[in-house]
């Protein structure tokens, strides 16, 4: 009797251990893979209007911390991420890209590219961003800052790619008023795929 | 039949249970270990850590600006408020936010709305602040005991006056106030400074 009820205790914490095992890595995925960083779209750019802000749901607000710890709100900076270029198609540093356009509407704006462990690519040259202040400007508006594992270190406006798959960030800080009241109407630059090795 | 299914009913029972509890305790627990993390580098609650600038071979937070430099109060209100005593840049982007334990970005502030050297007092939620104000430092209410208050200045390495910025953010730094300055000048001290004084190079 005594060996049947332990049996049957261990089936029992067996089940219930599974459950909490399930449970917890359902809670983690969907927050890390599922939280609203898609719910704001522009072009290959995507963005959550509840980045560092108190009032996110319970499933934003756990994504946020797996995601964004200690961001900004809204007011002060805007995040947006790209996983694709302009065509829809997987950011891969297999190929070279181009990322054009005017300046977006805010006091100052930083390109930076991310390996998919969510960490600076590492490249000789330490060339992990690019931004308002150190792109050179065709006709004074148009800025092109390249992406590319390959070309000479010397040019400026240009961001060491990884081997793999990669990302690229956009923060505004100081976002101009129409882009914090509506972040999907913000004038943000195309990502042009240009070879593919 | 009902014997059978009781067990994959407990483990359900038990995911729905983990699966709520995991949602709501997950951000305090990141933000829990990202303001450990800070602690052992600033070598305690309320004192501040001058991040060096982020780099490729930086592992320890996830998605870091290399253009900013950072520099972080954890603070712990138990033993009294934090004051923040913060040197602001002029002419480039610095800002100054706070953090509940749950990772919300309660208060920001940037150089366009603060200049010179600025204080700083964090108190918990309906504490008094009228000294403090009277003293001249601005008051952040805390939404929890523990937090982080972050400071960011944009330093592009590549430019003139990058190693003075640097100098300049060491500057800034954080500590408990004794209870009884909230009746001083002391909370608001560095606002008797004169701003302008701060130039890049």
């Amino acid at each position: 009797m005594q060996g049947l009820w332990g049996e049957s205790r261990v089936r029992w914490l067996g089940w219930a251990m599974l459950g909490l095992v399930c449970g917890l890595g359902i809670a983690v995925g969907r927050s890390y893979w599922l939280s609203n960083f898609n719910e704001v779209s522009v072009g290959p750019w995507q963005a959550s209007s509840s980045l560092g802000s108190r009032d996110a749901g319970r499933l934003a607000r756990a994504g946020l911390a797996l995601n964004g710890i200690l961001a900004l709100n809204r007011h002060e900076a805007l995040y947006y991420f790209a996983e694709s270029d302009s065509g829809g198609r997987r950011l891969s540093g297999r190929c070279a890209y181009r990322i054009e356009g005017e300046d977006p509407d805010a006091r100052w704006w930083s390109l930076t590219v991310y390996g998919p462990d969510r960490f600076l690519v590492r490249n000789p040259q330490h060339r992990y961003s690019a931004d308002r202040n150190s792109v050179t400007r065709r006709d004074g508006r148009r800025f092109v800052v390249r992406l590319d594992r390959d070309l000479d270190w010397v040019d400026r406006d240009w961001i060491a790619l990884p081997a793999g798959d990669f990302f690229v960030a956009l923060r505004l800080y100081n976002p101009a008023d129409d882009s914090v009241n509506a972040p999907q109407t913000a004038r943000l630059p195309e990502i042009v795929r240009e070879r593919c090795a | 039949m009902k014997r059978a299914l009781a067990g994959p009913a407990l483990a359900i029972l038990c995911a729905m249970l983990a699966y709520e509890l995991g949602l709501s305790l997950l951000p305090r627990l990141i933000m829990n270990a990202t303001m450990h993390g800070i602690v052992r580098r600033a070598g305690d609650w309320n004192s501040i850590y001058h991040a060096p600038r982020a780099s490729a071979s930086d592992r320890r937070m996830v998605m870091p600006s290399p253009d900013m430099l950072y520099s972080a109060c954890p603070y712990d209100l138990k033993a009294g408020p934090l004051q923040v005593l913060a040197q602001v840049p002029l002419g480039v982007y610095w800002s100054l936010s706070a953090y509940d334990d749950e990772n919300g970005n309660y208060y920001a502030v940037n150089d366009l709305q603060a200049s010179g050297r600025v204080a700083f007092v964090v108190v918990p939620e309906a504490s008094p602040t009228q000294a403090f104000e009277a003293s001249g430092a601005r008051v952040l209410h805390s939404p929890s005991r523990r937090g982080v208050v972050l400071l960011r200045t944009l330093s592009d390495p590549r430019e003139n006056g990058a190693e003075t910025l640097e100098a300049l953010r060491r500057e800034s730094n954080c500590r408990t106030l004794p209870a009884k300055s909230a009746g001083s000048n002391d909370a608001g001290r560095y606002n008797a400074a004169p701003s302008g004084v701060l130039r890049r190079a």
